[in-house]
């Protein structure tokens, strides 16, 4: 069991949340110059790494707003939430 | 001639009897919803909500202000939900249209969007317990105090009235399988 500190309501448990995948993927702002495999990677491609990795979720069953997480995926460790819109926290040894 | 909306007003718990006992089981009667969103930073927004509703609104995070206009509750940021009388409900959304000349404000009658169940007794806590994952002992969940939170497999926004009297408002087509799932909790007790 998960527990995560919503940036608005507080520490709440997993069963709230819902994970919506990496974060801090910039949409391309030259689209009609990209080619299919460019948008492949724009649309599917994720880093998927073992260890510190930053992360959107929503609060599906409390205020319903999205943030970022930051998790340690080998531990499951939480180790910084923040809203969306601020400066992703370098943490552990991303740092 | 008027007709009184909670005078004809049917909802999805009508049909089932209330729950006696050391926990009470019952449907509180229909009341009118209004939600509500804006920027607290919006000195228009403030200031239509100051007039319409007695109050503007305080970004006070589980403690629902008591107003001139009804009970307001905290939802998420820039988000509220008033519960007022239900012939009121229409009248407020039209008043705060139009006290909102300029700001940038969202109201809409959600009345018939969420039904509220009450919940009583002395094992009402226990009860509560069986289905949420919030900490619901009064060390954490105090009186006065109201939570978005998730009930069994429903979203519900849980109102601490005193230690032992809860109200739980949930969606309308989740309302009958939330009251099953409180009555076979609530049985052991009873």
């Amino acid at each position: 069991m998960l527990i995560l500190d919503c940036p608005w309501c507080g520490t709440r448990d997993q069963s709230e949340f819902h994970c919506h995948g990496e974060a801090h993927i910039a949409r391309p702002t030259d689209t009609e110059k990209m080619d299919d495999k460019a948008w492949g990677e724009y649309v599917f491609f994720r880093t998927n790494p073992k260890g510190i990795h930053y992360e959107r979720w929503t609060h599906d069953h409390g205020c319903k707003r999205w943030f970022n997480a930051v998790r340690n995926t080998a531990t499951d460790e939480f180790l910084a939430f923040y809203k969306p819109g601020e400066k992703a926290p370098a943490v552990g040894s991303d740092q | 001639m008027t007709i009184s909306t909670a005078a004809v007003a049917t909802t999805p718990l009508s049909h089932l009897q209330r729950i006696a006992g050391n926990v009470a089981l019952s449907e509180r009667e229909l009341c009118g919803k209004v939600s509500l969103r804006g920027e607290l930073e919006d000195s228009a927004f403030v200031a239509a909500c100051e007039k319409v509703l007695g109050s503007a609104p305080q970004p006070t995070l589980n403690k629902p202000q008591q107003l001139a206009a009804g009970t307001l509750y905290w939802i998420g940021p820039s988000e509220w939900l008033l519960h007022c009388d239900i012939d009121t409900a229409a009248e407020t959304v039209l008043s705060l249209q139009q006290a909102a000349e300029g700001a940038h404000l969202s109201t809409v009658d959600v009345s018939d969007y969420y039904v509220v169940l009450r919940l009583e007794g002395v094992y009402a806590r226990e009860v509560l317990s069986r289905g949420t994952p919030l900490d619901v002992h009064p060390r954490s969940f105090q009186q006065g105090e109201a939570v978005s939170t998730r009930f069994a497999k429903c979203s519900v926004l849980l109102h601490a009235h005193d230690d032992s009297c809860f109200d739980l408002q949930v969606r309308w087509s989740h309302a009958e399988y939330l009251w099953q799932f409180i009555a076979q909790a609530a049985s052991q007790y009873n």
